[in-house]
């Protein structure tokens, strides 16, 4: 089931018009181009690597059954990127077991400690290793809570408006800008160690 | 074990395919009609004034003297008409006078009654073979007029 | 000390999220309070550097046993379609085989059955009857002469009720009971 070297030069928009019509193949050569993309998103939000496989395997199953109603709206990237988001969050809500939050994620959403912190001067940091920087932030986001790093994620890495993240969260607007104020302001709080340790 | 699309039991399956045979023969057609349309004359007298009109048919003419008071009969027009199939067809029965006969889904019909121009009346009934459709009223000088419509053949 | 409503309007106007009017009072701010200035730094790095660092993650399984494992699920949720043709020859072995004979007789009977009934049991549509006259003077009403086999509509002029019936024949049947239209 090796793939066919010439739909590696197809465009996305032609492999899917052939997998629509039950092409595995050309199915096959989207799975190759786009999966890294849907498991770094994935991982971003469920922050477990097995998880994120699984879960992966998921949106391409549901990707493969849904082709159809794909209209070309929106890239296939993007599409297929909402349903891994949307995959991703309802594996974080039936994670949430607690009914009550604990006091410690209470004080996390309405910002806590953070709302104390005094404001970092930090500039973008020059002379670190592009890679280096990348494995800080991802070390960052990991520390953050599953509502922080997934507001941060569907803001910076997906680009959406404040309405579409309150959508997908099944929140309010305020909750969404607080939600992200309050992760910014820890990250930030995180990532100014970097200055301290370099400079 | 590789999965089945039917899963009903294997009986059930017969009996459909045995009802879906036999649908056509028992299920209403969609059919082309052939009709027979009078235009009769109902008089206590026993000739018109006009001597152009003969007498309606005696088979006729006695099913209508047992349902009503006049004595006789007199044929003014009859006309051998087709309608087909889900289609309307407008007949002229008399200067005055016009039915238009619409097929409908199953034995029903549409009949539409008008005079001078004017609808009259607007009947939705089933047509067959063993009833005939009389649409009537009085008229001046204690006569009256009958519209029969015969369902002679249906396609 | 800025208003966490403050604070929340100086993010949204780093994200662009806010109204002309609106950016423009947040721009003042920033350019007359240090604090507010500072903390719009703080957040412009934050959104910056994860923007233009977003962490890149290759899935730790080759593309053969991920395609693999996907392959199979798509090909066990399709069902497998019955060529017609063995279809057909499984309902013949049903049809034709003698442990079936009771049940397959039970359903020729029942199919014939049906058949020869049709002409029998008329569907309801055989006796619905619908009458409009449109008009204010005249009405209408019906009857069936069942021995005459003949359905008779009746129209009469409003102004005339109450004269001599025309019918000699009086319906006695409730099936032939009429409606005044």
């Amino acid at each position: 089931m090796g793939l066919d070297k010439k739909y590696s030069e197809l465009k996305d928009d032609v492999l899917v018009k052939a997998a629509k019509k039950g092409d595995t193949a050309a199915f096959e050569e989207l799975v190759s181009r786009h999966r890294d993309k849907v498991y770094a998103r994935l991982l971003t939000i469920v922050k477990n690597e097995d998880v994120a496989i699984d879960l992966a395997q998921e949106v391409w199953i549901k990707t493969w059954q849904r082709l159809k109603q794909f209209q070309g709206d929106s890239t296939f990237a993007t599409w297929i990127t909402r349903i891994a988001i949307n995959i991703g969050l309802d594996y974080l809500r039936k994670q949430k077991r607690r009914k009550i939050e604990s006091i410690e994620e209470q004080i996390e959403e309405s910002g806590g400690i953070e709302r104390q912190m005094p404001i970092e001067t930090v500039n973008p940091t020059q002379g670190l290793e592009r890679e280096e920087l990348r494995a800080r932030i991802d070390r960052a986001m990991k520390q953050l809570s599953d509502e922080h790093r997934t507001v941060l994620v569907l803001h910076e890495f997906e680009g959406l408006e404040y309405k579409e993240i309150a959508k997908l969260m099944k929140c309010s607007v305020g909750t969404v800008m607080s939600r992200l104020f309050y992760a910014r302001k820890r990250l930030a709080h995180l990532l100014a160690g970097l200055k301290r340790e370099w400079f | 074990m590789k999965k089945r699309v039917f899963k009903y039991c294997r009986f059930f399956q017969v009996f459909l395919i045995a009802i879906a045979l036999m649908l056509p023969a028992i299920c209403a057609k969609a059919a082309n009609l052939k009709l027979e349309i009078y235009l009769v004359w109902g008089s206590n007298e026993e000739k018109l004034p006009d001597p152009k009109y003969k007498k309606l048919n005696e088979d006729l003419a006695k099913k209508l003297q047992k349902i009503f008071k006049w004595k006789h009969y007199f044929q003014i027009n009859k006309q051998n008409a087709e309608v087909p199939s889900r289609a309307t067809k407008r007949f002229k029965v008399s200067d005055k006078c016009d039915v238009e006969i619409t097929e409908m889904p199953g034995p029903q019909v549409e009949v539409k009654l008008y005079g001078e121009g004017k609808l009259i009346n607007r009947t939705i009934k089933a047509l067959t073979k063993d009833e005939m459709l009389t649409i009537a009223g009085e008229d001046k000088n204690e006569t009256a007029w009958f519209v029969i419509i015969k369902l002679l053949q249906e396609n | 000390m800025m208003t966490l409503e403050q604070q929340l309007k100086i993010q949204a106007y780093v994200d662009g999220e806010l109204s002309r009017a609106e950016a423009k009072k947040v721009e003042a701010l920033i350019a007359a309070d240090p604090e507010a200035r500072g903390l719009y730094e703080e957040l412009k790095f934050a959104a910056t550097v994860l923007r233009e660092h977003e962490p890149e993650f290759k899935m730790p399984v080759s593309q053969e046993l991920f395609w693999n494992r996907i392959y199979e699920q798509i090909k066990q949720s399709e069902p497998e379609p019955i060529p017609v043709l063995d279809y057909l020859k499984y309902l013949v072995g049903v049809v034709f085989s003698r442990k079936n004979w009771v049940p397959v007789t039970a359903t020729f009977i029942a199919s014939v059955g049906i058949f020869l009934l049709k002409d029998v049991i008329k569907p309801i549509e055989d006796y619905l009857v619908v009458v409009e006259t449109p008009s204010d003077e005249v009405g209408s009403y019906s009857f069936r002469a069942q021995s005459e086999k003949m359905f008779v509509l009746w129209i009469y002029n409003k102004e005339n009720v109450g004269g001599e019936g025309a019918t000699k024949v009086e319906p006695t049947n409730i099936e032939d009971e009429i409606l005044m239209q």
